[in-house]
């Protein structure tokens, strides 16, 4: 079962990451210029038909799959790099380090990420590397939290023991003996929050918040489709199941049975 | 045996389904309870004997059941339980055969009072109104011996200890008055000396009631305390049955001797110089079970050829008193 | 028990000052000036300087926070730059909308889930549906649930209202009417989210002794699941009520946008579109702290409802 779930998420993002890179070549059009030809249904020149400033949509949702690919990496990059170092700190000092750091992960999971990421992102302007940050903040806590569990329950084990009674400093057991055995798992974990950042980078982009335009962003592109559902429902309908397909995948490939 | 029976066990199989095919963990398991009689279902874990009491409850979904398991209803009518569908099987459950179990720690719902539970058990199967029930459960605790009832129905369980869950669950067993009780290793989570008191609990109430009792347990020296009369059972087949003072005195069975010699006999001298013997081995894998005799492995008197071909009948070597071995004979005579 | 609702009173208390705290002085004093941002990068010094002395931003910040904090208290948030009303005032009637729309969704998420995993849970064919169903919830981003809904149900189907709010006063069909799409937009992440934590302690509590003691009384099959799984396996849940409030805040902010609907949500992206700080301000402390608050709530509700915990 758990199995069958990383493969089909691994399956769907490798689609995605794959039509990512490869946008500039696969796309019938440029991503930003413009025709007459407003609102438009599928057809043979525009698969999934034309906005309301005559661009095509199939070329958008190639190139904006970039943006949100960029966007959730780089914020799971960011989350690991604050999360994973505060989880094994905790997870290996325990005591004081460790009841200090769950109290502020505990704080910061019930926090509701998309109020705060709206209100840093509207005071440090909407630019991909903010955003990015900002995610990342938003997202380390899990992170953490995951590493300190995993490190705790490796600190008793035998090899650990032993390294420690060979004279290992802390520094070099948690690099050499407990991060190799949690590094899978943080992974794994890494994954929903690339799931998590998509979800809410486009959630931002939707209330005309995030990436600014002209940029192709899937977010962005269901907000100006809304007002023309009755006209064209692909202009919000398509980026939209690209979203949810995207982080479907990643959330797949990130999901755990208990 | 021209006395009624009240349960008849006849070819009683019990089957999981496993990724390694089928697991046949009861195998052609036959056996009768007469009314007012107290049975002990012996054997290691892993015997079938656990698996066996569930199946007369018809506890195991994930099992298939085969054979039949004929129980005298209290109207005098008989019922084949296996048969029996899944309502008319709800109305034998808790009123006509009340189970125990071993874990008395995890019998109790955590989020209910004692009394909660009391009362729903007492009134699943007899129209009583609440205040009826709350009667009924107070006299319940009261023959189990529990101190202050009263206030054990305003407690959660957590409050109490084992035994007193134990006494509790006896109580909850006995408040529709079954004429069954399958006691399933009741005592086995318990101290010794709570272990002597359950065990009294449960005679003195078998003889105001007149309800028989399956005991189920891996204990011989709890068998001759409690029961009439014993089956032993090994790998899921029923290896030797009989009285337990025949049993004790003169088992035919080489396992169920070895049981007996692994048994710390306390205050008899005789046996102080004889030490404890345990049997060598283990239960064999029900995905993997040895040709012939079950127990040939492990058997001090095996014969190849003999033991490991054939598997043996079921046989009576006396009056009420079966073995399976193909050398009971033998063994015995060099016994004497 | 008292004294351990207490104890976490106490541990919670400085969790919530804490977090007002931090977001304060975060906000106020690392991302940038406030009066920047409202005029834009184009503002002359001087303004600048009026504008910060106008409304205080040039006093240090724990002197901020306090007058701040103390203020609120009283009912006052200052005024709105965009449009000099009261905070309060534009504040106050959408406040009734929000919470409306945010606990039906919780209702509607929490009960649907509890019945339906209790009936599913364990059935061959429906369960991996039902698990397929959830992790859809799951991953659908609101605002694409809300807009494919409208597209069903009103563009193609006609038979609900794309969008709009009708109030009480417009009798409770039309209200219950424009509730339906944006409520089903908010519960289905916490259906599905709910749904995976209540099964998985389902199928746990399922398979404890005391189940198989109350099959063994006699009880029926429903009777067993409502009346012994169901409320052992709901405790835990509670929790996760709790933890994730911050989701349905957000939720019902992106569904109020969706359906245009006058709440606190579509104020709070207004006022972050036109940059009117003292709004979106008190917006998100409110919003945050009320979160922190809540499940706090959670945390103590589930400390009552425990009998283990209860009584010792």
């Amino acid at each position: 079962m758990k199995n069958r779930n990383a493969l089909i998420g691994f399956v769907i993002v490798s689609i995605v990451t794959t039509l990512a890179i490869a946008a500039p070549w696969i796309a019938p059009y440029d991503p930003a210029t413009t025709s007459i030809r407003l609102f438009e249904g599928p057809s043979a020149e525009h698969w999934l038909g034309t906005d309301q400033l005559g661009r095509d949509i199939f070329s958008r949702i190639l190139f904006g799959a970039r943006v949100s690919l960029i966007i959730g990496a780089g914020s799971a990059v960011v989350a690991g790099i604050i999360g994973v170092p505060i989880g094994l700190a905790a997870g290996y000092l325990g005591r004081t380090v460790d009841m200090m750091a769950m109290q502020f992960i505990n704080l910061f999971i019930a926090l509701p990420g998309l109020v705060l990421a709206l209100i840093i992102i509207t005071m440090t302007g909407a630019t991909m590397l903010n955003i990015v940050l900002v995610l990342g903040f938003v997202a380390w806590p899990g992170v953490a939290r995951l590493a300190r569990g995993q490190t705790f329950a490796i600190r008793e084990s035998v090899y650990v023991e032993a390294a420690r009674a060979v004279g290992g400093g802390t520094a070099w057991i948690i690099i050499r003996h407990i991060w190799p055995n949690i590094f899978r798992l943080v992974a794994v974990q890494l994954a929903t929050v690339v799931a998590f950042a998509i979800f809410t980078s486009s959630s931002l982009s939707f209330l005309g918040l995030g990436v600014p335009p002209p940029t192709a962003d899937w977010g962005g592109m269901v907000r100006s489709g809304v007002d023309y559902l009755s006209v064209n429902p692909y202009m919000s309908l398509a980026p939209g199941f690209s979203v949810a397909i995207t982080i479907f995948g990643f959330y797949m490939l990130g999901y755990r049975e208990e | 045996m021209a006395r009624n029976s009240l349960l008849e066990v006849e070819n009683v199989s019990v089957s999981f389904k496993s990724a390694q095919g089928p697991i046949r963990a009861v195998r052609d398991v036959s056996f009768r309870i007469n009314p007012g009689e107290i049975v002990a279902l012996v054997g290691e874990s892993g015997s079938g004997k656990s698996t066996t009491g569930l199946a007369t409850m018809q506890l195991i979904p994930s099992a298939t059941v085969s054979g039949r398991i004929c129980l005298t209803r209290k109207d005098g009518t008989k019922a084949d339980l296996v048969s029996l569908s899944e309502s008319d099987i709800r109305r034998v459950r808790g009123n006509e055969v009340a189970m125990i179990f071993q874990e008395p720690m995890s019998s109790l719902d955590p989020v209910f009072t004692i009394g909660t539970q009391m009362c729903e058990a007492a009134r699943v199967h007899q129209r009583l109104s609440y205040r009826q029930a709350y009667a009924a459960s107070i006299k319940a605790l009261e023959a189990v011996g529990m101190p202050d009832p009263e206030k054990c129905m305003e407690t959660y369980q957590h409050k109490l200890s084992g035994g007193m869950r134990q006494r509790v669950m006896i109580a909850m067993a006995l408040s529709s008055k079954p004429s069954l009780l399958i006691a399933d290793e009741p005592t086995t989570a318990l101290d010794v000396t709570i272990q002597a008191q359950i065990v009294e609990y449960l005679k003195r109430i078998q003889k105001q009631t007149g309800m028989a009792i399956l005991f189920i347990t891996h204990n011989l020296g709890l068998v001759a305390e409690i029961a009439d009369r014993a089956i032993v059972m090994y790998a899921g087949e029923i290896v030797e049955s009989g009285s337990v003072s025949e049993l004790f005195t003169r088992p035919r069975m080489p396992y169920t001797s070895g049981l007996l010699k692994s048994l710390p006999r306390l205050g008899r001298k005789k046996t102080l110089g004889t030490p404890i013997e345990p049997i060598p081995g283990s239960l064999p894998s029900p995905l993997a079970l040895p040709s012939g005799c079950k127990f040939h492995p492990r058997c001090g008197h095996f014969v190849a050829g003999v033991c490991d071909t054939a598997v043996p009948e079921l046989e009576s070597s006396d009056q009420a008193h079966q073995v399976r071995c193909a050398r009971w004979r033998d063994i015995a005579r060099t016994a004497q | 028990m008292l004294s351990l609702i207490v104890r976490r009173l106490l541990l919670g208390i400085p969790n919530i000052i804490l977090i007002s705290v931090l977001l304060f002085f975060t906000i106020l004093g690392a991302l940038g000036s406030p009066a920047t941002l409202m005029l834009g990068l184009d503002a002359t010094p001087e303004r600048i300087l009026e504008l910060e002395r106008q409304y205080g931003f040039d006093r240090p910040l724990y002197v901020q926070y306090i007058d701040w904090v103390w203020k609120a208290l009283n009912g006052d948030f200052g005024r709105s730059y965009a449009t000099n009303q009261r905070v309060v005032d534009a504040l106050l009637p959408r406040i009734l909308p929000s919470v409306e729309l945010a606990l039906l969704g919780m209702i509607v998420a929490v009960t649907t889930s509890v019945v339906f995993s209790s009936i599913t849970v364990g059935r061959r064919i429906v369960q991996p549906v039902v698990n397929i169903l959830s992790l859809i919830g799951i991953t659908v981003p609101n605002f694409m649930l809300g807009i494919t809904l409208t597209y069903i149900f009103s563009v193609v189907l006609g038979i609900l209202p794309t969008s709009g709010w009708a109030p009480w006063s417009a009798g409770i069909f039309e209200h219950l009417l424009h509730l339906i799409l944006p409520v089903l937009t908010v519960a289905a992440y916490y259906f599905a989210s709910f749904g995976l934590v209540y099964r998985a302690e389902y199928r746990a509590t399922s398979r404890r002794l005391y189940i198989q003691v109350a099959r063994a009384k006699g009880l029926s099959e429903s009777a067993v699941s409502f009346r012994h799984i169901l409320p052992n396996s709901i405790l835990p849940v509670i929790t996760q009520v709790g933890s994730s409030l911050g989701q349905l805040a957000a939720g019902a902010l992106v569904a109020e946008t969706v359906f245009s609907i006058p709440g606190v949500g579509t104020l709070f992206t207004s006022a972050l579109l036109s940059r009117d700080f003292p709004v979106f301000l008190a917006i998100g402390m409110i919003t945050i702290v009320s979160v922190v608050v809540m499940n706090l709530l959670a945390d103590l509700l589930y400390v009552a409802a425990n009998p283990q915990i209860r009584l010792d």
